[in-house]
């Protein structure tokens, strides 16, 4: 009996203690002591994971901001929270970050949900979000400085390429995730599609639907030939498989993140052939982005190959120490106010990333240039098919 | 129509391989096993990285993945739950949760985040059926999951040790009379279990995206075909998947497409309201 008894407690020791381990490893901070706090919380765990990769580009980039002697004698400790992509956990972690670590700013946070769950949050502290990677319009306040072009012009700008190239000659369809992120493009596709006189399908699924079979045979049945995948990156190899499960070949379309090498290389090649992706950020590779390259390998060499992703999350970071420069120019302290005075001074503002961005006091929404990509199997890159341009003009 | 039954299949596979794997757990050791989705992942991740970074061939890769995940259902049979086993279901539940979790984490630093498909093992299209392509993988997956539910039921009903388990799971204090380790039935539940759980990992992976947590959430589905077709029967935990997973997808097409969650909760809850014990469960009474 005492035997037993002993194995037992230190069983249960030893199971707390794992999951103890467990929980500080994934919610751990991910950072050294520096002059200046700034964080983020993202999806390390949960359904929305792939995206992690986003902040840990963003991560790299701060880091090779302090290798380089920091940004006007300042360096920076970046600290990184799980939320599981869960918006309650969002809020939470946030509060963490600034009730505790009292971080300067949010840089690089991804997600919709979970910036719709801090946004009033951050709001009343004065936390400036920069980089945000949401298009959403709902997450547009006074302290949120996204880097995403706004869903809208996503939505448009993939509508009207598939429009003009003739792929909709049975009808456009949009497959969407039942909430805000999947939602966001509806209102702009089909403007479109009325402007131009293309019958519409709307499909919706719930996030984390494994089974997307019912809603590809409806878009089929509706004799749809172009559908837009609007969720987020793991919702699309689902949407292609059950695409296959019905025997359904429309032309798709997606934003770039969802074009995941180690997904892409296992989709069947009949229905790659007909995917395009948007996207807005320099691929990694494009001249000017050896920083990004030297710095995932340096930081996170088990992380491969580069991705658009990669550009996404460093582009957060440039926009966040341009603000930062111009914010503390002078010797002027770095305070949560000048972050975000410095970012509405941004008129246009490019770097080998990203370009044009311009935040007004009234609205930090973003039209950016777009591109068209296309998956090429045999390098298992993504290639662009057109230049930047601008999305088209969305009527009243 | 016919594409979307058989796409209900694939989907009712998954629940009632990872639903059989949880009641063979429940029967010899009274846990609900929380890991049990979790171990599906492990064998799903081993083996994709032994194909794609080690190049082995996918059945090799596959085989390696079955033992590999036999014997982790082995050590957290004998290290966490054997040891706790006179201590209460919700304590041996949070043990089992906790092993998730620390596996999961581990999966996490070993594997990345970064969205991963598996292979398809048999692409192409099997055959026509009504103007329908039925794709061969699909076919393979049910086909496939059938044997192996087949060699299962075999081990329960033919086998001594599956006897065994059984007569452990009705009466336990019985049982040891007779001479039935305990300890064995509960080692070679587990073992068992952990073999179902990489055998759906194989089938079914190239269905899903994979991260750490993929197949946790596929748990929901999986608790849900053991409430429909009963805790107590192997039979019922098989119908209860299949019956899910159709319904799922004829809900989804003719009714309402994005509320999935919905549907599962009214069907746990419609078969707790009218029949708790499952479509194939016994009542289990209570001598006083």
């Amino acid at each position: 009996m005492t035997t037993r008894m002993r194995l037992s407690w230190f069983t249960r020791v030893t199971v707390v203690a794992l999951g103890a381990l467990l929980s500080v490893a994934a919610l751990g901070r991910d950072g050294a002591a520096e002059d200046v706090k700034i964080g983020a919380s993202g999806p390390r765990t949960g359904p929305n994971s792939g995206a992690w990769v986003a902040y840990q580009a963003t991560r790299a980039c701060i880091l090779d901001a302090n290798d380089k002697g920091g940004v006007n004698g300042y360096k920076f400790n970046h600290i990184l929270l799980d939320d599981q992509y869960d918006p309650q956990v969002t809020l939470g972690a946030t509060r963490r970050l600034v009730d505790q670590e009292n971080v300067l700013a949010l840089v690089g946070h991804s997600g919709t949900a979970g910036t719709l769950a801090i946004k009033d949050y951050i709001l009343s502290k004065g936390v400036p979000d920069v980089g945000l990677h949401s298009g959403s319009a709902a997450v547009n306040s006074a302290v949120t400085y996204p880097i995403s072009p706004s869903s809208a012009s996503q939505g448009a700008f993939q509508a009207k390429y598939l429009i003009d190239k003739g792929f909709t000659g049975g009808g456009l369809g949009v497959l969407y995730e039942n909430d805000d992120v999947g939602k966001a493009v509806l209102s702009a596709v089909e403007s479109i599609a009325k402007q131009n006189n293309v019958k519409l399908t709307l499909v919706p699924f719930q996030l984390g639907s494994r089974d997307k079979t019912a809603q590809v045979a409806t878009l089929k049945e509706a004799g749809v030939t172009a559908v837009i995948i609007s969720g987020i990156p793991s919702e699309f190899p689902t949407s292609i498989l059950a695409a296959v499960n019905v025997d359904y070949h429309p032309t798709w379309f997606a934003v770039a993140y969802a074009a995941e090498p180690r997904v892409m290389s296992q989709l069947p090649a009949d229905q790659i052939k007909n995917m395009y992706f948007s996207w807005y950020t320099a691929f990694p590779g494009d001249p000017g982005t050896q920083d990004l390259l030297s710095a995932m390998k340096k930081h996170y060499p088990d992380v491969t190959p580069p991705t658009p992703t990669w550009s996404e999350g460093w582009a957060s970071c440039t926009v966040f120490l341009e603000a930062f420069k111009r914010a503390t120019q002078g010797g002027k302290p770095p305070t949560r106010q000048a972050i975000i005075s410095a970012l509405n001074t941004f008129k246009d503002y490019s770097n080998s990333y990203i370009s044009g961005i311009t935040y007004t006091a009234d609205s930090h929404l973003l039209t950016l240039r777009q591109l068209v990509g296309q998956w090429d199997p045999t390098s298992n890159t993504l290639k662009r098919v057109t230049p930047f341009t601008a999305p088209p003009t969305l009527g009243p | 129509m016919i594409n979307l039954v058989v796409a209900g299949l694939v989907s009712g596979s998954i629940y009632a391989l990872m639903a059989v794997g949880l009641i063979v757990v429940y029967r010899a050791s009274r846990v609900m096993n929380f890991a049990h989705g979790t171990f599906v992942g492990f064998a799903a991740f081993l083996a994709l990285s032994l194909h794609t970074s080690s190049h082995l061939p996918l059945w090799a890769a596959g085989g390696i993945a079955i033992v590999a995940t036999v014997a982790l259902a082995l050590l957290t049979e004998g290290v966490f739950v054997y040891p706790l086993r006179h201590a209460s279901r919700l304590e041996l539940l949070a043990v089992t949760a906790g092993v998730s979790l620390v596996l999961s984490g581990g999966m996490l630093q070993l594997f990345g985040t970064q969205d991963r498909l598996f292979p398809r093992f048999a692409p192409g299209t099997a055959f026509r059926l009504a103007n329908s392509a039925i794709p061969l993988q699909n076919v393979t997956t049910i086909l496939a999951t059938l044997a192996v539910l087949g060699i299962i039921a075999a081990l329960f009903y033919l086998t001594r040790i599956g006897v065994a388990m059984r007569a452990a799971s009705e009466n336990a204090q019985l049982s040891m009379l007779v001479g039935i380790s305990p300890k064995a039935v509960s080692l070679t539940s587990w073992g068992v279990a952990g073999a179902m759980a990489a055998a759906a990992a194989i089938l079914v992976a190239p269905d899903v995206p994979l991260t750490a947590d993929t197949f946790s959430n596929l748990m929901i589905q999986s608790f849900a075909a053991l409430v429909l077709g009963g805790f107590t029967s192997l039979l019922g935990a098989v119908v209860g998947g299949y019956l899910l997973g159709v319904g799922l997808n004829l809900f989804s097409f003719f009714v309402k497409s994005d509320i999935p969650s919905t549907f599962i909760l009214c069907v746990v809850l419609g078969v707790l309201m009218i029949r708790p014990e499952g479509l194939f469960g016994r009542k289990e009474s209570l001598r006083l």
